[in-house]
Formats: structure tokens, sequence, C-alpha cells
């Protein structure tokens, strides 16, 4: 009656040790997916992020030029139109790092900054216009200072 | 609050003077947005999204011009508060800045 008593608690306990360990073994493979899947989609936010940093400063870069050569060039092929398309896109890709980014805010100042030394009094003001001329030095400086903003800074310490 | 959409006008908005094109910032400001402030002696609300982009002219003639116009300070300034513009939040505080320089600039005349 003892043998058989004792024979049944090895039975159980042998199969409530292999059930714990199956258990665990669940557990602890569903925490690793868990953190696979955050570090996978840390690492898919940060790419997104550094990708809209580069095309919003090839879009910068692009308005540069086409404000230099408008202002500069005597035979510039830049339409007025253009470059009010290049700052469009200019404050979208803005936009889209805005919201990537969450906490950052959108360059009001550089930006206004930049499409009032591009554009005002475009249709009018006689052209071309000296390189030592104010407002190709203040473009050349607030489109810097646009580079320098937080929002278009890359981190990979996330 | 009266709603005046800038797309409504054009989505192109143009240069500063109805001579120099179409869709012009003296355009909307004498045929639209003037008329509009008549009628509606409370706050408008102008809506800058939904168009192409806008060239500073533009902005500097409508609401900078608001003032030019015989516009009260503080009303062109309750329209640079109300202004809607979420694809660029920038356009709110350089439109504030014309309408503060057409201020100052007449208080000096």
């Amino acid at each position: 009656m003892a043998d058989s008593s004792a024979l049944t608690i090895v039975h159980w306990s042998g199969w409530i040790v292999s059930a714990v360990i199956a258990i665990g073994g669940m557990a602890l493979t569903s925490l690793g997916w868990v953190v696979r899947g955050r570090q996978a989609r840390t690492v898919a936010c940060r790419q997104d992020i550094h990708r809209t940093i580069d095309l919003t400063l090839e879009s910068l870069d692009k308005l540069e030029d086409q404000s230099i050569s408008f202002w500069l060039e005597a035979k510039s092929t830049v339409p007025r139109v253009a470059i009010i398309a290049q700052i469009k896109r200019l404050t979208g890709h803005l936009n889209q790092l805005k919201r990537l980014r969450m906490a950052e805010q959108f360059p009001t100042q550089a930006i206004s900054a930049i499409r009032q030394t591009a554009t005002l009094d475009f249709e009018t003001e006689v052209r071309p216009i000296s390189g030592e001329s104010k407002r190709i030095q203040k473009l050349l400086f607030h489109t810097q200072k646009l580079r320098d903003h937080a929002l278009l800074q890359k981190d990979w310490s996330v | 609050m009266k709603v005046l959409r800038v797309a409504d006008f054009s989505e192109f908005p143009g240069p500063r003077y109805k001579a120099l094109g179409p869709d012009s910032g003296e355009e909307f400001r004498e045929d639209f947005l003037l008329p509009e402030i008549k009628k509606h002696q409370d706050q408008i609300q102008v809506d800058l999204d939904g168009t192409f982009g806008f060239g500073s002219s533009f902005l500097e003639e409508v609401f900078g011009g608001l003032v030019r116009a015989g516009v009260e300070p503080e009303y062109a300034r309750a329209i640079a508060r109300n202004l809607k513009s979420e694809e660029d939040p920038s356009l709110k505080d350089e439109i504030s800045s014309y309408i503060e320089d057409s201020i100052e600039a007449r208080k000096a005349s």
C-alpha cells in the first residue's frame, strides 16, 4: 500500500516537473518573441526616421540650389513655381519627420525665414543680385540653421 | 466663426499684385477677404491648407495689406491667431510678422 502511494507521488511529481519546464519554456520563448518584436519595431522606426531625414536634407539642398540659381544667374531656368513647390516638399518631409519623432518641434522660424529670403518680392525685384547680398547671406544662414535643427539630427542611441 | 479657405479662391496662389498675374494676394485680399470681413463682424478664420504653396509676396500682400487697407490692428492680429495651417505651421509666424511690420509702419507714418 505504501509502495503504491510512493509510486503515485513519484509519477505525479515527475509529471508536474515536466509541465513546469514546458510552461516555463513556452513563457521564455514568448518573452523572447516580444523583446525581438520590440527591437525590430525600434530598428524599423529608426530606419524610417533616418530615411526621412535624408529626404528632407536632399529637399533642402535642392531648394538652396534652386534659390541661388534663381537669384544669382542672369539666365536661370528655375521658375518661381519650382521654388514654391520645393518649399512645399520640404515642409511635407518635416511634418512626416515630426510625426515619426513625436517629441521634436516643427522648425517654424527656419522655414519661415527660408521662404521669406527665397520668395519675398521674387516677382518684382531686379535680378540677378550680387552673391554678397544680404538675401543670399540670409538664405545660406537659415538653410544651415535648419540643417542643424534637432529634428534633422540622426540618433542611434534608441 | 466664418471659415475662408484660400484653396477655394485658388489652389495655386499667385504673385503679389493683380497686375503681375492671376490669383494674386491683392486679388484675394480685395475681392475675398475684405468683403468677408465687412460682412462678418465677428472673427474670420483663414484656412491656408490645401493649396500648392505660397510665395511670401502673396502672404505679405494679403495680411500686411490688411493693415495698410485700414483694418484695425487688433482685428488683423486676431486673424493671424485664428489662422489654420496644419500643413505648414511656419506660415502663422510669418504672417504675424508681416502684420506687426505693417502696424509698425502705420504708426511711423
